[in-house]
Parts: structure tokens; C-alpha cells; sequence
């Protein structure tokens, strides 16, 4: 099973490819605002995380995760429940 | 904060809109003229974004049907399904779009909102799993919120993401609803039906396919028909206030725990049922897309044209000719010029605004009607060429 670090190393490397500007990606980057991106490319950039893990986020955990940290911990228990 | 601090963000966007003059979300049709033509502003207008695909809402069987019903059976029925609000009418409308998609059963909704509200906040719980195409309406996206069931995008139109999630799933796809639409409401595209079916068949589930814009307009029942995907589709869902001209949604399926639903479902069950005069203009409506096929073809030749005539000006459409043909700009005061241009040369289309578009795009989106005559689309389209020339002249200067 991946480390919390992995995953967040891992996380934060697909983010920063859809970073705008000289946003440096890092576990309290807030989603949204951080990113500068909007709510609709943010639910595209999703859909890259998802890939790169080969695992889907459910909707519903959404409107808790607000930074990397907390995006990264629905991912650890996503992974965690799949092996 | 206070109760209102929410609001913030939209009221400063409300606040930019109103002072650029164009008020896009606060149009009020004075008067209607006919299917395709009203009083705006104290000014005609061609109607381009009503979804009156077949153009039936003054069609004089289905008004004369209207008013028979109101001197009959009153204005409302004043109470739901599950108490005094079940007609004979409402039960002879389940029998008419049951028996038109060749269905077992059906249950009507007091709208099509609620159709999907209605069924996917019944069909699922906490303990289920729906599988949602990425643009799909905020009707399905609702029901599956209101369920409380896990929900997973998969992308726009793509059966091979689909798949992959429902490979993810492992056991548990055998059971997830699969939920899609047959023509998309903002672009016009409809869902490659046979490679979903296909995906559906390889892991289980079951699917549903909103028909709500599709309905008589792509063969006389929707995608589902005219790809031939009948047996793989276990629930239709659709609305009455599109193609037929009235109000109300609707969910057939040949699985008998369809009828379940009357006792389960709270959009069903806590409103008042549809009004006589709706159910019976409805009815009417059906028969005549039926007999019609005419129309059908009337609006394709209109769609066609519309679309070839947007084409050459440039302008990004969607990927396909439909009867929703949509502009897509990514400049919010070119959306607004244009839209604010065609409405002062008599033409009036929607104006959506990211997020409800794909993309994060800004959409002037038309519909095309069968009532339109063809001296109207090209007026539609003359209408784009002048307001665009007119946005290229100011912006220049």
C-alpha cells in the first residue's frame, strides 16, 4: 500500500501540470483558488488525478476536500479500500 | 456572516451583467404570437431557444384538448398521486407512453425535473452506485444527490471511460446504474449509444437514458430507437414539455419494480400531480408526433440549415447538427454583444453561462423548431452574421 507521502508526491505532480502561473503545488494549495483554474477545469483536472491513481473519486467526498492534503487523504482511503 | 453571504459572488456577477445593459436572464415574453414567434420588450421576436422541437404548443387539437379538459375536470388536481390526485386521465397517460415505448410500465411526474429527481433518488441509497455522464443535467446530477448514493463521473460521450470505471467498480458494477442522455441539452450531441450498451453488457448494471431532448426528434422515441438498444436500456426517462408542447416527465421500464416507485419516491409522492389540461394536451400531443413524421423532417431540414449557416460564419459549434445548435465563445462580452445584437434585430436565443456549459464556455444556444419557417432560420442566421459584424466593428474601434 502507497504511503501518504507517496500519494501526495504522486498527487502533487499531476497538479502542478495544471497549475496556472508560478503556483507551486504543496499540501495546503488550496484546490480552486491556488490553482487558478475554475470549478469546471477543476472537475477536468479530476478526471487526471483518477487516471493517474486507476481509481474513480466519488462525488459526494467533494465538498469536503478543499487542499491537496485533504484531496490526497480521500485517495489514501479510496486506495486503502480497494486492496 | 450572515444568511446572505453566499450570495456574494453571484450578486457582484449579477451587478457586472445589469451594467452592461443586457439583461439576459430577465426576459419576459409579453405575448405570444405563435410557436416561433413573440412580443419581447414591446418588440416581435423569433423564438431560437424554446425546445418546441415540433412546435405543437398551439397546435389546435392539442388546445381544443386543453380546454375540453379544464371545463371537465377543473384547473388542478390539487393533491398528490398517493392521495386524491390520481385521475383516470393520469393512469390512460402511463398506458399511452408505456404502449409508445413498447414498455411494461410508466409513471408520469408533475415535471421532467422531477421524473429524474423522482427515479434516481428512488432507484438508489447510500449503498449503491451511479455511474453519470459528466454533462449531464442538473436534474440527474440532483437525483443522484438526493439519493445519497456514490456517484462517479465518467467523461463527456466517452463509452471507453465508461468502461474503465466500471472495471474499478469489480462486483460492485453489477449493480450501479449507468445514466445518460440521449441528445445533450447545451450542445446537441447525443451519447454513442451502442459502445455505452456494449460497456454495459461487458460489466452489468443497468442503464438509464434520458430522452428528454430527443423525444420525437431523433426517430419518434429517442436515441434509444433509433440505435436499436431497446434490450439493453432498462429505464427511459423524458419530459412532456419539450417535443409535446406541455409539462411533465416520465419513466418507463419493463422491470416490474418500476411500480415501487409511486411508494417510494418523494418528488412523486409530496407535489400535486399534473393538471387535466396538461395530461390531455399531452395526449393528443403523442398522437399527433406519431401520425406526423412530417414534422420531424421539417425540423431536420430547419436544424441543417441553421447549422450550415452558423458553420460558415465561423463561429465553434457542436459536433453535430441538431436541433440544439449552440455558439460557443469564450469571451464573456462577445456572448453578451452578440446575444444583446440578434435580440435587437428580432431574434431571441438563450444565453448560458459557465458553470452550466461545458467547457467553461459562454453559449448562445438556439433550438430549432419544425414550426420554424425556412424565411425564419435564414433570418436567424442573417440576425448572427450582422450582430457578429457589428461585435468585430466595435471591437476594432
Amino acid at each position: 500500500m502507497q504511503s501518504f507521502d507517496e500519494i501526495l508526491q504522486r498527487l502533487c505532480s499531476v497538479l502542478q501540470e495544471h497549475a496556472k502561473g508560478d503556483v507551486v503545488v504543496h499540501s495546503d494549495t488550496l484546490l480552486a483558488s491556488d490553482l487558478g483554474i475554475d470549478s469546471a477545469q477543476l472537475m477536468e483536472v479530476l478526471l487526471e488525478v483518477e487516471d493517474a491513481f486507476d481509481i474513480s473519486i466519488p462525488l459526494n467526498v467533494l465538498p469536503n476536500v478543499y487542499t491537496v492534503n485533504d484531496l490526497c487523504s480521500e485517495l489514501q482511503k479510496l486506495l486503502g479500500a480497494r486492496e | 456572516m450572515s444568511l446572505f453571504s453566499k450570495f456574494e459572488m453571484l450578486a457582484n456577477r449579477r451587478k457586472a451583467l445589469d451594467e452592461t445593459g443586457a439583461q439576459p436572464f430577465n426576459v419576459v415574453v409579453e405575448r405570444m404570437i405563435s410557436a416561433t414567434e413573440a412580443i419581447v420588450d414591446g418588440r416581435q421576436m423569433i423564438l431560437a431557444g424554446t425546445n418546441n422541437y415540433l412546435g405543437l404548443t398551439f397546435h389546435p387539437e392539442c388546445v381544443e384538448a386543453a380546454r375540453d379538459a379544464v371545463k371537465a375536470e377543473g384547473t388542478g388536481t390539487t393533491g398528490s398521486r398517493m392521495a386524491n390526485g390520481t385521475f383516470a386521465s393520469h393512469i390512460a397517460l402511463e398506458r399511452d407512453i408505456a404502449d409508445f415505448f413498447g414498455r411494461r410500465g410508466a409513471i408520469v411526474f408533475s415535471t421532467g425535473y422531477l421524473a429524474n429527481l423522482g427515479i434516481l433518488s428512488a432507484l438508489t441509497d447510500r449503498d449503491d452506485v451511479i455511474v453519470i455522464d459528466g454533462d449531464c443535467h442538473a436534474s440527474i446530477y440532483d437525483g443522484c444527490q438526493m439519493s445519497g448514493a456514490e456517484v462517479i463521473r465518467f467523461r463527456h460521450n466517452d463509452a471507453d471511460d465508461l468502461a474503465k470505471r466500471l472495471r474499478r467498480l469489480g462486483e460492485r458494477a453489477a449493480n450501479a446504474l449507468i445514466v445518460t442522455e440521449g441528445i445533450y441539452s447545451m450542445l446537441g450531441d447525443r451519447a454513442p449509444m451502442a459502445e455505452i450498451a456494449a460497456a454495459k453488457r461487458e460489466y452489468g448494471g443497468y442503464l438509464l437514458v434520458d430522452e428528454a431532448h430527443s423525444l420525437g426528434v431523433l426517430g419518434e422515441r429517442g436515441l434509444v430507437e433509433v440505435t436499436d438498444e431497446h434490450d439493453s436500456v432498462d429505464f427511459i426517462t423524458g419530459t412532456f414539455s419539450k417535443s409535446l408542447g406541455a409539462t411533465g416527465g416520465f419513466c418507463v421500464s419493463d422491470l416490474p419494480e418500476l411500480e415501487l416507485v409511486r411508494v417510494s419516491s418523494r418528488p412523486y409522492v409530496f407535489t400535486a400531480s399534473m393538471c387535466p389540461s396538461v395530461i390531455a394536451s399531452t395526449r393528443v400531443a403523442l398522437a399527433v408526433l406519431q401520425r406526423s413524421p412530417e414534422l420531424r423532417d421539417q425540423l431536420w431540414n430547419n436544424a441543417n440549415r441553421l447549422y450550415d449557416s452558423l458553420s460558415e460564419l465561423g463561429l465553434s459549434l457542436g459536433p453535430e447538427p441538431s436541433p440544439v445548435i449552440a455558439a460557443m465563445l469564450s469571451d464573456v462580452d462577445e456572448a453578451l454583444a452578440l446575444w444583446s445584437g440578434l435580440l435587437a434585430r428580432g431574434v431571441y436565443v438563450n444565453l448560458v453561462f459557465p458553470p452550466a456549459t461545458p467547457n467553461g464556455s459562454y453559449l448562445l444556444r438556439c433550438s430549432v423548431s419544425a414550426a420554424h419557417t425556412t424565411e425564419q432560420i435564414d433570418q436567424i442566421g442573417a440576425a448572427f452574421a450582422d450582430a457578429q459584424k457589428d461585435y468585430a466593428t466595435s471591437s476594432a474601434a
